[in-house]
């Protein structure tokens, strides 16, 4: 997908998807927010968090982060919520060996539903949160996961401590800024000719004056 | 994945299918707490799409029923005066055959294995319901109301087709003209059949603006008679009457006067409200549209756990308490189930035998210099039948790869011809060979009742062409079961949730 334009603003969409209790949602609102509350939930009615993200001295990005809402409990993702992603974050809890499973399992979901124009993966890094917290899991074996499984990065984060998740978003952005300049996004069905949009007004406005 | 699922929810929601999922939407949008369910690892139940690599998972929908140990085991979770009901597998789609077609041109290489060496096998979207969506009916208010509009998008149904049949020269497809453009243009149509269908649409327009009575007395004595009637009179001729029943009136099975004029305007309100056309075909199918809703539902609080087996529900004085699944108790307010599962010992009120075959080709029923999304109303071949219609649509709605179609044959099952024999009748007028063909029926399931009080059965699949009746119904069934929310109401635009500042009682908790 070429950028979404709105207003003249350059919009990415990132999902951030993984099991139950990783710390998706929390990883959103420590980035957006900069808060941490283990007792928040997805904000009730709202699809996405925007960031406004600079990634150097002369560009700045809008992020459209979208969190799967709910819809977690088993790894299959409804195409609608994936539709025209750039970019995807999959999280694992590094205390929960199970998640390691889970993280490989949406992976695969994720790259069966949504590709580049060349058919090859939209750019995903692996996020192993928790990491404040005593675990097992080793940088070689995280470095495993990323290089045998198609991450274009690994990182840990900590949401509560407020560790790595700042690099990570960074990361992605510049990889998607790169991908769009390889030319790898298609232009976004909704701007496809032919295609309708319900909530396009200039479609309908177009057609306005009834034919019969 | 074995997390665990929550003790009590308002509303237990069994099967993805989009009513489903309307009716998910509906409950979590009014501020309902939903646990929503399926035991299929895919959305959209019996109104799914499939990949042509998933097309067989439609075949492998056995549950087998509960044994006595398990029914004992289940029964530990039940408390005082608790009774396990287990739930139904009703055969909604059955009879289904599905098979690969050798064909002369292929001999070197089956179809098959071209489709799958060109990673082509999951770019088809195969619908067990294909519909279709009217530009100014419920389904797109709903859509737009809800703002679920967000999540899809669409192609117009660009061409229309009016078959006739001769002995000579078998089944013609016939373009029709919708818009006043078209008609102009039109060779189908001579001068004098021009003239008369402008005056039909002169005076539809007149008609619309009529209240009800009024309507009708304008009509007069040929209110309730057949259609065909009513336009002879206004001087249409007989061929010009069937192009009008059969493409003005595709909305409406065996019209009256009455009936037909209602379609008539319905039609051409609709008309050039996104375009020449005014139907519509979601992107990717018209199984999207069960996930389109199921995702404002997430949105809005639902919780979602499919590939889950649900076992069974609990009553008590007349009620159901709640729901057992993959040994899980989940307590509950209401259910919403799809027809599916409605316990055996229920009978169904009525039953709808729907033909239903989808074709896979490598030609369009009617060549043309672009790609068309094509609707055939076959009603004039099949006169006995209420339903008999035929949906093309390929590349453009993302249903198909580039040069390749899915035929789409619907017909409910009166008369000797059944929509099978008609659909390859013009398969061989035209050349074209299908290369795959899935079969099956489709099981139209009313329930008056579900066996308890609380819960509610979602509209079954049916025959209908557009989605009017189903939107309808579970607006009914909600505003029934929930008279003081609101189904769906119009929402406010959604503002995005912009970077702010941190709120004071978060930072605390650092």
């Amino acid at each position: 997908m070429a950028a979404l334009t709105n207003n003249d603003k350059i919009s990415y969409k990132v999902l951030v998807i993984g099991d139950p209790g990783v710390g998706k949602t929390s990883i959103i609102r420590r980035f957006v927010h900069n808060v941490f509350s283990s007792n928040y939930k997805t904000t009730i009615g709202v699809d996405f968090a925007l960031k406004i993200l600079p990634v150097d001295e002369n560009t700045v990005v809008h992020l459209q982060i979208w969190d799967i809402s709910g819809q977690d409990r088993y790894g299959v993702m409804t195409r609608v919520y994936y539709k025209d992603a750039h970019a995807a974050i999959i999280v694992l809890d590094s205390t929960r060996e199970r998640t390691i499973e889970g993280a490989l399992r949406w992976k695969t979901d994720l790259d069966q539903k949504v590709t580049l124009a060349d058919g090859s993966p939209v750019p995903a890094i692996l996020l192993a949160n928790k990491c404040d917290i005593d675990n097992k899991l080793g940088d070689d074996k995280l470095y495993d996961l990323e290089t045998n499984n198609g991450f274009v990065g690994s990182f840990r984060t900590s949401a509560k401590e407020s560790v790595g998740i700042e690099e990570a978003f960074k990361f992605l952005a510049n990889t998607v800024i790169s991908t769009e300049q390889g030319g790898q996004y298609d232009v976004p069905f909704m701007n496809r000719e032919g295609n309708v949009n319900l909530d396009d007004n200039t479609t309908h406005s177009r057609y306005d004056s009834k034919c019969c | 994945m074995d997390e665990k699922l929550p003790e009590s929810v308002d509303v237990v929601v069994l099967g993805t299918g989009l009513p489903e999922a309307i009716l998910a939407s509906a409950c979590a949008r009014a501020g309902l707490s939903v646990l929503h369910l399926d035991r299929n690892e895919y959305y959209g139940g019996d109104w799914s799409s499939f990949t042509m690599s998933m097309v067989h998972e439609v075949t492998e929908n056995q549950v087998k029923k509960l044994d006595s140990s398990e029914i004992s085991k289940l029964s530990e979770l039940l408390t005082e005066n608790e009774q396990l009901i287990e739930l139904g597998n009703r055969e909604i789609v059955e009879n289904i055959e599905m098979t690969w077609i050798p064909r002369g041109k292929d001999e070197e290489k089956p179809m098959k294995t071209q489709l799958e060496e060109a990673s082509q096998m999951r770019r088809f979207s195969i619908d067990l319901v294909p519909k279709i969506l009217l530009s100014k009916g419920a389904m797109v208010q709903t859509l737009c109301d809800s703002q679920v509009s967000h999540y899809a998008e669409f192609k117009l149904v660009n061409r229309q087709l009016c078959p006739t049949e001769t002995p000579e020269a078998g089944i013609t497809l016939n373009p029709v003209p919708c818009s006043k453009g078209e008609i102009f243009q039109s060779n189908a149509l001579s001068i004098l059949e021009k003239r008369a269908l402008m005056k039909f649409i002169t005076f539809c327009t007149q008609w619309s603006t009529k209240d009800t009575e009024e309507g009708r007395k304008l009509l007069a004595e040929h209110a309730d008679r057949p259609f065909s009637e009513f336009l002879e009179q206004m001087g249409v001729g007989k061929t010009l009457q069937s192009f009008i029943i059969n493409t003005i009136g595709i909305l409406q099975q065996r019209p009256t006067a009455m009936t037909g004029m209602l379609a008539s305007c319905q039609f051409m309100d609709s008309v050039g409200h996104f375009g020449p056309s005014p139907f519509l075909f979601p992107l990717y199918g018209c199984g999207e549209l069960s996930q389109c809703f199921c995702r404002l539902a997430a949105v809005f609080g639902s919780l979602y756990c499919l590939g889950r087996p649900v076992q069974a529900i609990v009553k008590k004085d007349g009620k159901i308490t709640a729901v057992i699944a993959n040994g899980d108790r989940v307590n509950c307010r209401y259910i919403v189930m799809s027809p599916r599962f409605v316990p055996e010992t229920v009978p169904a009120s009525s039953t709808l035998k729907i033909e239903r075959i989808v074709y896979a080709t490598d030609k369009s029923i009617k060549e043309a210099e672009k790609e068309q999304l094509t609707l055939l109303n076959l009603a004039s071949l099949r006169p006995d039948a209420a339903v008999s219609r035929l949906v093309e649509v390929g590349f453009e709605a993302c249903t198909a790869p580039k040069g390749h179609f899915l035929v789409h044959a619907t017909g409910t099952q009166e008369g000797e011809t059944s929509v099978k024999t008609i659909a390859e009748k013009i398969f061989e007028k035209n050349e074209v060979e299908p290369y795959w063909k899935m079969s099956f029926t489709a099981n139209s399931m009313k329930f008056d009742t579900a066996g308890a009080e609380n819960v509610v059965v979602a509209p079954p699949v049916d025959a209908n062409l557009h989605y009017a009746s189903v939107v309808e119904e579970c607006r009914q069934l909600f505003c029934t079961t929930w008279p003081e929310l609101d189904f769906l109401p119009r929402a406010m635009k959604k503002e995005e949730e912009e970077e702010e500042e941190p709120e004071t009682e978060e930072i605390a908790e650092n």
